[in-house]
């Protein structure tokens, strides 16, 4: 068991899920975006700081792929899901049903079997 | 849905929930944001095959080391474009649409996984990400 390189994994998981939500909120300025404007990006403060998240979450997740199973990390990456359905509720007041709940409770259940999963 | 133009492509219920969340162009319909979502998907798998064969080409090296290496700048740039990609579709779909869609890329990375770095995949892990694909589709579709 690597227990710290799962500990970095669910670290770079947060900073990811915090990526994705300035870049919506980044990009609902926005509606109707196209590429031509993507100069115009750099003046979008939650975009350029979603982006870097982004980054910040990418390397964490390359410093961990030594020790994990390509086919270990990259799934469980989709606990992010379940964070991200959990923060756009609080933060961008998202109705999320309660079948959307239990999406994110299933999502949890498969990430449970790849983590146990191991051959 | 309502605004939605009556063409038959409306029927599938994918691509109506795309109209719904934006304001389409004529000239953007909506299998271009779909086809927008699966470039993403298929760069964002190409950047994480990068990635670990950039880590596994070596093991020991700090991170600061792996940037010396040319396959984790080949994954950046990938990623980098799937990101661009990825702000286009934001811009035109629901977070919670088109975040499930992306979800298509774990079956393929674990597959790739088990072809290009034979990661023996039990049936168990199998399942395990089907039952996410699963979960991340029922989000779509409410």
């Amino acid at each position: 068991m690597h227990i710290e390189a799962y500990g970095v994994l669910l670290v770079a998981i947060i900073i990811g899920v915090c990526g994705q939500l300035l870049l919506k909120h980044g990009m609902s300025r926005q509606p109707g975006f196209r590429f031509g404007e993507i100069g115009g990006l750099i003046r979008n403060l939650p975009v350029m700081a979603g982006i870097c998240c982004y980054g910040l979450s990418t390397v964490l997740y390359l410093s961990v792929l030594a020790q994990l199973e390509l086919s270990l990390a990259y799934p469980t990456v989709s606990l992010g899901y379940v964070l991200v359905i959990i923060m756009s509720k609080i933060l961008f007041k998202e109705p999320v049903s309660l079948s959307r709940w239990m999406a994110a409770g299933i999502i949890c259940i498969g990430v449970v079997l790849v983590g146990f999963g191991a051959a | 849905m309502g605004k939605a133009r009556p063409t038959p492509d409306n029927t599938s219920a994918g691509t109506a929930d795309c109209t719904q969340a934006s304001p389409m162009s004529p000239d953007n319909p909506r299998w271009t944001v779909l086809g927008g979502m699966l470039f993403s998907v298929l760069l964002n798998a190409a950047g994480q095959l990068l990635f670990k064969a950039a880590r596994m080409a070596q093991l020991d090296a700090s991170v600061p080391h792996l940037f010396l290496h040319l396959q984790t700048w080949c994954g950046l740039f990938v990623y980098g474009l799937s990101a661009i990609c990825w702000l286009w579709v934001l811009a035109r779909a629901h977070l919670s649409l088109a975040y499930p869609i992306l979800s298509l890329t774990f079956p393929i990375v674990l597959g790739l996984s088990a072809l290009f770095f034979a990661e023996v995949i039990s049936p168990m892990r199998w399942v395990g990400v089907g039952i996410i694909v699963l979960g991340v589709s029922l989000l779509a579709r409410t």
